[in-house]
């Protein structure tokens, strides 16, 4: 037990330091531009596919379990004001960022501790690159990045899939369904969501690198870390979420 | 074995070299110098702290204690921007080749150029300089190639291509041979003799084999129990009664 809660505190500490090196590296050159480039391309349009077919059944799936309590009080017309609201607010956001603490953050953090077993990070080095800024700078600005726009398209495509089950069960129009949608969400909604996704993509982002750069005990290891990885940011997306519903409480009065 | 006029001029000087990971004492006032032009091997038991002196060599371990100097520079009180130029001259070819995974061979071969735009004097443009890196060890045809499509003596040669590009005027082997079979071993050992004849840079060859060591080297250094235990060349140790000597020479 209370070497448990050291070994928390320990990680803790070192994945805070790990995120203050980023801040303290991040603006000053070498810039790895084109490596920026290619894991914004690798991490955002790898995984298009997966955020967007699961904001799809999301939004089926919110619409088609919420509509019958909607229907027995006569509240359907409320169907795309709360899926939009809903799926805007918290779960566009936090599936999204769950979906990339997997496929993202695992992916990251084997990548690294396979580099670093095989030596691949000592060779960089010796070639005069900075491992950290090559590896760890990159891979997090990119994700931090993609991120929210990854959340923007699964919000959309969430809405698209509870609109089509509106027009299947209820007769909505697509544009009405949008309308009434956007009628209903404002800046107070929208921006809080997008804001916390930043960090969702930096928490998921750094954890991976962290776990990976200092990844031991060979091969073993790797699987090793790329499951703590995911662990720890999926926990942190979660602690994240609270506070920044806590923050935005205090500034847009939810 | 290569016999090569020697100048005395020292690439790498140690004195006294210390390093420790918690209690366990690796290097215990090590002293070892290379000159330039020459081939040293260091043989010694696994784990007996060969691969963590060429990593302190290249500044990829700090030492604890005692004088390293490379080229004529402290290693241990260098900034990393001094360093960085410093490693522009000193080549490392690691044990499991360290081949980039995500890269293809001439990718590989590129990426210490682009962080080394100075050395990409004389109007080489950087293709010429990656085929002809590859050339010098008989792979020009892997171009194109991804380092997972490669055999393991392959990786070898290729990762001694990458760490050729630069012209470094020392080039540290981690076991070149190791995990090799005895033939693809030999051809590699001729390979790091040719290309030591090319490019005249100095070496120190880390390994465990014996006939690497013999092909490739104008001097054999035994490191046991954290010191230079003993030095000659391979004829001189092969006829050696000492011991632990005998522990690697012994058919």
């Amino acid at each position: 037990m209370l070497k448990g809660l050291k070994k928390f505190f320990i990680t803790t500490g070192e994945i805070t330091e790990f995120s203050i090196r980023y801040f303290r590296e991040v603006l000053f050159p070498p810039y790895e531009f084109h490596e920026l480039l290619k894991q914004s391309f690798l991490i955002g349009n790898k995984s298009i596919a997966l955020v967007g077919s699961t904001g799809f059944i999301m939004g089926i799936v919110l619409t088609l379990q919420t509509r019958p309590t909607l229907v027995e009080f006569g509240a359907e017309s409320w169907m795309p004001s709360m899926v939009g609201i809903a799926i805007v607010r918290e779960i566009g956001p936090v599936i999204t960022a769950l979906i990339c603490a997997g496929k993202v953050g695992s992916g990251i953090s084997a990548e690294l501790a396979s580099m670093k077993v095989t030596e691949q990070i000592d060779a960089m080095e010796v070639s005069g690159t900075n491992p950290f800024k090559y590896l760890v700078i990159t891979r997090v600005t990119a994700t931090t990045i993609m991120l929210p726009v990854l959340v923007i398209m699964a919000d959309l495509i969430s809405l698209g899939g509870s609109a089509l089950v509106e027009y299947v069960k209820g007769g909505v129009t697509l544009q009405l369904y949008f309308n009434k949608v956007f009628d209903y969400l404002n800046f107070g909604d929208l921006i809080p969501s997008i804001i916390k996704s930043f960090f969702f993509g930096f928490a998921i982002a750094i954890v991976g690198c962290y776990k990976g750069f200092t990844s031991s005990k060979g091969t073993e290891g790797v699987g090793r870390t790329a499951n703590e990885a995911v662990v720890i940011s999926s926990m942190l997306v979660f602690i994240l979420d609270f506070i920044a519903v806590l923050v935005s409480d205090i500034f847009y009065d939810l | 074995m290569k016999e090569r006029e020697k100048i005395a001029t020292p690439v790498i000087e140690i004195k006294d070299l210390y390093k420790s990971f918690g209690n366990n004492h690796v290097l215990r006032g090590f002293n070892f110098v290379l000159n330039d032009g020459e081939n040293v091997a260091v043989l010694g038991k696994s784990g007996s702290g060969k691969s963590v002196l060429i990593k302190c060599i290249i500044g990829l371990i700090r030492i604890d204690q005692g004088q390293l100097n490379v080229l004529g520079q402290s290693v241990p009180e260098l900034q990393q921007k001094e360093l960085d130029i410093i490693r522009r001259d000193v080549g490392f070819l690691f044990q499991g080749s360290a081949l980039y995974d995500s890269m293809s061979v001439k990718e590989n071969l590129e990426f210490p150029l682009r962080r080394h735009h100075e050395k990409m004097n004389g109007g080489t443009s950087m293709n010429k300089r990656v085929e002809e890196a590859l050339e010098s060890v008989g792979l020009l045809h892997t171009l194109q190639l991804m380092p997972s499509e490669l055999s393991g003596g392959m990786k070898k040669r290729v990762a001694l291509a990458r760490t050729l590009i630069l012209q470094p005027k020392i080039i540290l082997y981690d076991e070149p041979t190791g995990g090799l079979d005895p033939i693809t071993g030999r051809e590699i050992s001729y390979l790091i003799n040719q290309v030591q004849e090319q490019y005249k840079a100095a070496a120190i060859i880390i390994t465990h084999d014996l006939v690497c060591a013999k092909i490739t080297t104008n001097r054999i250094v035994i490191l046991s129990e954290g010191k230079n235990y003993i030095e000659g060349n391979y004829d001189e140790l092969d006829q050696s009664k000492d011991p632990v000597v005998q522990e690697f020479f012994k058919k």
